[in-house]
């Protein structure tokens, strides 16, 4: 026949037991948490570089895109400015307005040195003026 | 009570067992330490054993390689306004296997696509028939409009159409429409040049295509790209001037009105460079709508067709004569009554003129003799004659920037028979192309050195020997400026271009603008008059061979005229050939009123200050307008002599139908040789109606009223463009500024928010710039 046992609380004050002082511990394990958190670091250093180029990579393309699209607009903005002042529309509005032809001499261009006798050159005169074709 | 361990008397202690709790310890550790030589290993095969699979793996799905196509050369006149040029444009294309009803979708689509009925690929069989024999991609429309993409996109919303995408695509576009058709050319589907300079200069225009490689993510986003960048094709500036060009078609068109002609061409050339500031020729085409264009129209008649030019070409005998000293302006001629016999054959003067005795070789000019003419070549010899008329640049090619060109036909001086120099002393048996008659004069009006006619800007295109230069590369912006050496106005320039060579002194040419000031005053060109201008000319009315027959014919003719404006300092030099116009067919009332519209015009937009008072405008007498026939009877040439300058063309000449033509449409029969002007006869003479371009309202100048109009004052010195300056801070502002030669007032701090006047506005040098600042 058993014992019989009856279980009861037994207080244990272990207020006098203190952890001996270990310092060669300590040193190693503040050494390894140093260590960690380097590598650590390290690590989130070339996955936030890795991950910044990647986003990076999106950026420019998108800018790249965007810069296209701007040069392409501006390329047909360019195309309607000549599909604008093509001479024949611009001759033809101009007549609807009712302008008419300039008669020779009814132009006067005010260079400095005008001179009939002079040689000319078949250049074209500044893009603006007041004649309609 | 703990129970108590029972003292054991044996000596012979058993061997002692690992605690239960250090062996669990040690079990669990080695179960870790394999679990991270699974891992390690793992790794180990995949990153270091499996590197090169994945590797490739990764490549094939995430990187793509595209042919990116090169961006089209830019066409630009000779102040830089576009004539031609390439923009992306949406084209439409579907995924067949991702279509439900193809049928369905065709008509749909089709409906939308097919604007333009001589476009049968887009018709709803066409497209239909593409859907049915592709499963991954077919065609629905190439290149459509803005509009069209529009309206394809509202109705893939609208139905919830599946497979149907949209892709970029490169666009040639000609904003001036029919301007200079014939010399620009076209582009087809597959940005080739098919005509004119588009197709002269197709390597250049065209390009180099890049690639470009890229890197998708599983989104079908792209990491990184790089790319082997496209070289766009050149920019080229020509020495067109479109608004000079615009002014030379309007003329001819209203020519073509009132003569119905089956075709006219007209060529401007500046004289002091011998740049083609226009070439206009009728009936035309609209480069945009190069389906509906059949191959005459895209014939360049200024270089591939030649016609005799009768009395234009006495310029040449003349200048011959005079340069020769054979005789001065003011000796005496004998007309001998207008008829001469030469190696047994009988040259008539014109019936007006028969009964003419002696006059002065000024008046034998301006009233258009033949007698003299052939009296004149007669003393210059036919040696020196012929050398003289290969000298002005006849019988061979001008070397102008287009293709097809020809060089005419002139049998070699030993081939010529005993009355061929009475023959090509009046113009006949002899076959010119328009340019060269332009340049004939322009060589009279220069002083006396022939230049070769250009339509390119000088130093863009190197010759095949030294390869491209470097200039002109298409950044997306137009070039600088153009390419010509700087030059003294109203001198020729130095050093002179390739094959420029002096033919007459300066002293020969100055008295041949004389008399030819005299055709225009007294003689056959008097509605070449123009007004505040002095201009000077030759008519010439030729008859033309008619094919069915081969001998000249008496109802169709060419009405031409060769002029130069002013006559003391000519600016310019313009050439009308108007090929069998109905009714009246003289050069003196068909083609010189061409001229005097066309210069007149030219002369106010050039702003060439006058050089004669300015009259008011009067309807000439009936006096002025009695037209005295040039040549137009019957002409008794040696047609046998003209074919065979024709046989001796190479073979790459027009003319002989094989080579290099100006368009892509079918080759013209071998063994032509009659004067191609006559193959146009059946072509209506009618302009091209294009509802994409209304044609210009042919009106003429009104009748001037009695009072003097008012006048208007326009600043013509040098003007400069007003940059943009928004976005820059107040340093870089007063620099650009400075640099345009421009004032400028900063009111506010910072960058410039606003400014007057607009970018891009010419003003007179000095200027004040406005810009308003803000942070």
């Amino acid at each position: 026949m058993r014992t019989p046992e009856f279980p009861f609380p037994k207080n244990f004050d272990n207020s006098r037991l203190v952890k001996a002082p270990d310092p060669a511990r300590t040193r190693q394990i503040r050494l390894f948490s140093a260590a960690c958190t380097i590598l650590l670091s390290l690590s989130m250093v070339y996955g936030l570089q890795h991950f910044s180029a990647i986003e990076g990579g999106y950026r420019i393309e998108s800018e790249k895109q965007a810069r296209e699209q701007l040069r392409e607009e501006n390329r047909e903005l360019r195309l309607t400015e000549a599909q604008l002042t093509q001479p024949g529309r611009i001759d033809r509005m101009a007549r609807e307005l009712g302008l008419a032809e300039p008669q020779p001499g009814q132009v006067v261009h005010s260079a400095a040195a005008v001179d009939a006798s002079a040689p000319a050159l078949a250049q074209a005169v500044p893009e603006r003026t007041a004649t309609s074709f | 009570m703990p129970s108590a361990v029972r003292p054991s008397r044996n000596r012979n202690p058993a061997p002692r067992v690992m605690p239960l709790k250090r062996a669990r310890f040690w079990l669990i550790c080695l179960f870790f330490l394999s679990w991270a030589i699974l891992i390690a290993a793992r790794l180990f095969w995949l990153q270091v054993v499996l590197h090169g699979d994945f590797m490739l793996r990764a490549r094939q799905q995430q990187q793509r390689t595209f042919d990116v196509a090169p961006r089209r050369g830019v066409l630009y006149d000779r102040n830089l306004r576009e004539l031609a040029m390439t923009v992306q444009v949406d084209s439409i294309f579907a995924v067949p296997s991702e279509i439900a009803d193809k049928q369905v979708a065709a008509h749909a689509l089709a409906a939308i696509v097919h604007s333009d009925p001589y476009d049968a690929s887009t018709s709803e069989e066409q497209i239909a028939a593409r859907l049915d024999a592709a499963r991954n991609f077919a065609w629905i429309a190439r290149r459509v409009t803005a509009e069209t993409s529009e309206r394809v996109k509202d109705l893939i919303k609208a139905q919830d159409l599946k497979g149907i995408y949209f892709q970029k695509e490169f666009q040639r576009f000609y904003p001036d429409n029919e301007i200079a058709a014939q010399v620009l050319g076209y582009v087809g589907m597959d940005d080739k040049g098919l005509g004119g300079l588009e197709l002269k200069f197709e390597p250049q225009l065209h390009g180099v295509s890049g690639r470009m490689y890229t890197a998708l993510d599983a989104r079908r986003h792209v990491l990184g790209s790089s790319e082997r960048e496209p070289r766009p094709g050149r920019n080229l500036v020509l020495t067109i001037d479109e608004n000079i060009q615009f002014m030379a078609e309007r003329a001819l068109d209203h020519a073509m009105e009132r003569t119905h002609a089956a075709n006219g061409t007209v060529v401007v050339q500046d004289v002091h460079t011998g740049q083609i500031l226009a070439l206009a020729i009728r009936p035309t085409f609209n480069p945009n709508l190069f389906r509906r264009a059949t191959p005459d129209l895209l014939r360049n008649h200024a270089v591939s067709d030649v016609y005799e030019p009768g009395s234009v070409f006495k310029l040449v005998t003349y200048s011959a004569a005079l340069e020769q000293h054979a005789v001065a302006p003011d000796d005496m001629i004998d007309c001998q009554g207008g008829q001469i016999t030469l190696a047994g054959r009988v040259i008539h003067d014109d019936k007006s003129d028969r009964g003419l005795g002696k006059i002065t070789v000024s008046d034998a000019l301006a009233k258009s003799s033949d007698v003299a003419a052939v009296k004149l070549a007669l003393k210059v010899g036919q040696d020196r004659f012929y050398q003289y008329v290969r000298d002005f640049g006849f019988g061979s090619r001008t070397g102008a920037e287009m293709p097809g060109e020809t060089r005419g036909l002139l049998q070699a001086v030993n081939k010529w028979s005993p009355s061929s120099i009475g023959s090509v002393a009046i113009g006949q048996e002899i076959g010119v192309t328009p340019v060269q008659l332009v340049s004939m004069v322009s060589t009279i009006a220069n002083g006396g050195v022939y230049l070769p006619p250009r339509v390119l800007m000088l130093g863009q295109i190197d010759d095949a020997a030294n390869g491209q230069s470097a200039s002109g590369v298409n950044t997306g912006s137009a070039p600088k400026a153009p390419l010509a050496a700087p030059q003294v106005p109203g001198e020729l320039p130095d050093p002179l271009p390739p094959g420029a060579h002096r033919v007459l002194s300066t002293m020969t040419a100055a008295q041949m603008r004389k008399m030819m000031e005299g055709v225009v005053l007294y003689g056959t060109g008097k509605r070449a008059q123009l007004n505040g201008y002095s201009s000077g000319g030759k008519t010439g009315t030729a008859q033309k061979i008619d094919p069915a027959t081969g001998l000249y014919s008496k109802t169709m003719h060419i009405a031409s005229f060769a002029g130069i404006a002013p006559v003391n300092n000519p600016v310019i030099a313009v050439a009308v050939i108007i090929d069998s116009p109905q009714g009246d067919y003289y050069g003196a009332t068909v083609s010189a009123p061409v001229f005097a519209e066309v210069a007149q015009q030219v002369l106010e937009y050039l702003a060439v200050p006058h050089d004669i008072d300015l009259r008011r405008h009067r309807a000439l007498s009936k006096a002025d307008l009695q037209v005295k026939e040039d040549d137009a009877h019957a002409q008794t040439a040696d047609i046998n002599a003209l074919y065979a300058a024709a046989n001796d063309l190479p073979s790459d000449d027009p003319l002989r139908g094989g080579g290099q033509t100006s368009a892509a449409g079918p080759p013209t029969a071998g063994g032509q040789t009659q004067v191609n002007a006559t193959q146009t006869a059946a072509v209506s003479g009618a302009p091209v109606n294009v509802p994409a371009s209304p044609q210009p309202v042919a009106t003429h100048p009104p009748a001037e009223s009695q009072a003097d109009p008012p006048t208007v004052i326009v600043a013509s010195e040098k003007t400069l463009r007003v940059p943009a300056l928004i976005g820059l801070p107040v340093r870089k502002v007063i620099e650009q500024a400075a640099a345009a030669g421009l004032e400028v007032q900063i009111t506010g701090s910072g960058t410039v928010r606003e400014q007057a006047p607009a970018p891009g506005t010419m003003v007179a040098p000095g200027t004040k710039i406005v810009v308003r600042c803000g942070r």
